[in-house]
């Protein structure tokens, strides 16, 4: 406990001398203000990841803020030990006795466990990738066809060396053919894996153009704050990352979408509240609006009214993502779908009702969130028409420490998913092979 | 379905490689005819009544699995060998393939070889 006291007011004595708002460093570190305070004020315990970040927001080493920087490398190791012991018994040494007998080993530790970090990240971008982008999947079939045409004509070559003059001809034509169609092929299957996971090129398609319009912009549109801005979509549909007519339609229809929840949900309305303590349904009935326009709302605003504290999900009945604005540690896959026990599906069956969920993603970052999951359906006017539904899952992050029983345990996505006993799981995951 | 002698379809959208396989099995003294469309293969494939049948899967119009699954529920008495020949070499495919009722599967990029001898093998149990 003595450690503990002594971060949280080195933390906030640091800050204040600095001259750094509590607002601004818990924005820089990816925490609440709130959470924030409860640490400087030594009501919460914080890990050596979160104590890192703290030094660096503060521009200090992390030894300054701990007693020692051998104090950070046992916060690190009991968080390590934490993420991977199931069983806490089975640790017969406490971390901070195992850091002072081998503390060679106690670094080879930490850094193995960073390089591990950022394989877990490489493999689940290139599994979700592989998995589920029809594009890359298109690419590597042509690829491989080329390939395959290649060195059938070259075997010919090879194997008969006596070959007429005219075959010999034709098949080294096709070679040559072949081989610039694979060159262009492999430059541009290397472009795309190699862009970063936010912005591709060469191979987008309108919903990932639209997508990376969305991240461009921040998922904020200042301009349609603004009432009555009619050009200002026209402006915004300018935009260089929507190349085809179907990016700019999908594009068009979220831009006046948000116009309109902006027009009856106004930015002075939404600093009113409290991200801390949302009740969806008592704030969709003080403003007249529905459930869905108060999500809308939190999710695309201004990042500084809620210091971008919530991510969302929206899904068609099909579980297809129509749209999804990430959050740190909740790994939404890009393509197909996500975790069926995602309460995001669960509201389908019960349209017009609000669902509060707390919930533990087990992705390599992970973490504890809130989630409110809302449907709506529209009924259709004739029984030749469907129903048409539509789910939103709105995210956020919450960093105090609660019991693990109060959350479901989720993932983004079987494959890479780390609850090998899920009783939805459709396909075997990566951590079983 | 099938006849005796030894004629052989090409379905395969890749012109370069209908080239180099229609080459390789013509000079080992089959007949062969190529085709490079879904659509309509179902259609060529009744016409021209080949001993044994080479099908990609990736095709435009109808993909090979849907000509696959045409031919075999169209053949009454005796069913025309298939050699699925793709470059979707996952398990699935395999697994799809095989309930469709391919009698072999091979995966690009190939050996001519090995497709030579697969492709006599399936005429010679006919």
């Amino acid at each position: 406990m003595e450690f503990s006291a002594s971060l949280g007011k080195r933390i906030k004595d640091k800050r204040q001398s600095i001259g750094l708002k509590q607002k601004e460093l818990a924005k820089r570190v990816g925490i609440s203000p709130s959470y924030l305070n409860l640490i400087e004020s030594n009501q919460r315990r914080i890990g050596g990841k979160l104590v890192l970040l703290m030094a660096e927001a503060l521009s200090v080493d992390s030894s300054y803020l701990s007693r020692g920087a051998e104090q950070v490398k046992i916060s690190q190791l009991e968080e390590i030990a934490r993420l991977n012991i199931n069983n806490y018994s089975d640790i017969t040494m406490p971390a901070a006795e195992f850091a002072s007998k081998f503390p060679f080993w106690v670094d080879l530790l930490i850094s193995l466990d960073r390089k591990a970090k950022s394989l877990e990240v490489l493999i689940e971008t290139f599994n979700d990738r592989v998995a589920h982008d029809p594009h890359l999947a298109a690419s590597l079939h042509e690829v491989l066809t080329t390939i395959s045409a290649i060195k059938s004509a070259s075997e010919i070559l090879k194997d008969e060396p006596n070959l007429e003059s005219k075959w010999q001809h034709k098949f080294n034509q096709n070679i040559f053919e072949d081989s610039n169609r694979l060159a262009e092929g492999a430059q541009l299957l290397v472009n795309y894996l190699d862009k970063e996971l936010e912005e591709y090129q060469g191979f987008g398609s309108p919903q990932e153009e639209f997508y990376t319009f969305l991240v461009e912009q921040k998922f904020y549109f200042s301009e349609l704050e603004k009432p009555q801005n009619s050009d200002a979509i026209e402006k915004y549909l300018n935009s260089d990352k929507l190349n085809s007519s179907s990016s700019k339609l999908l594009a068009r229809d979220f831009l006046n979408v948000y116009a309109s929840d902006a027009s009856v949900l106004d930015e002075s309305k939404l600093e009113t509240i409290n991200p801390d303590v949302l009740d969806l349904l008592e704030l969709a009935n003080k403003w007249g609006v529905s459930p869905e326009v108060i999500i809308r709302r939190l999710a695309f605003c201004n990042p500084s009214i809620f210091d971008n504290a919530f991510g969302l999900v929206v899904s068609d009945r099909s579980g297809s993502f129509l749209l999804r604005k990430p959050i740190s540690g909740f790994h939404i896959p890009r393509f197909g779908s996500g975790c069926s026990v995602w309460p995001l599906f669960e509201a389908q069956y019960f349209p017009q009702k609000v669902f509060e969920l707390n919930i533990n993603h087990t992705g390599r970052e992970g973490g504890n969130f809130k989630t409110f999951s809302f449907a709506t359906q529209n009924y259709p006017k004739t029984s030749r028409e469907a129903i048409i539904s539509k789910s939103y899952m709105l995210i956020k992050k919450e960093n105090g420490l609660l019991s693990t029983d109060r959350f479901r345990s989720v993932g983004s996505a079987c494959r890479i998913c780390k609850i090998l006993s899920c009783q939805a799981r459709r396909e075997t995951s990566i951590y079983t092979e | 379905m099938a006849c005796s002698e030894k004629s052989i379809l090409l379905i395969e959208d890749e012109q370069n490689i209908l080239e180099a396989l229609s080459f390789i099995l013509r000079r080992a003294g089959w007949i062969v005819y190529t085709h490079s469309n879904g659509n309509d293969a179902n259609e060529v494939i009744n016409k021209l009544k080949p001993a044994v049948i080479v099908l990609d899967i990736m095709l435009p119009g109808k993909s090979g699995f849907d000509v696959l699954r045409d031919l075999r529920s169209s053949e009454v008495d005796q069913k025309t060998p298939v050699m699925i020949l793709t470059a979707r070499g996952q398990e699935k495919d395999r697994d799809a393939a095989k309930i469709l009722g391919a009698d072999l599967f091979m995966t690009k990029p190939f050996v001519n070889s090995e497709v030579l001898n697969a492709l006599e093998g399936l005429f010679d149990n006919e």
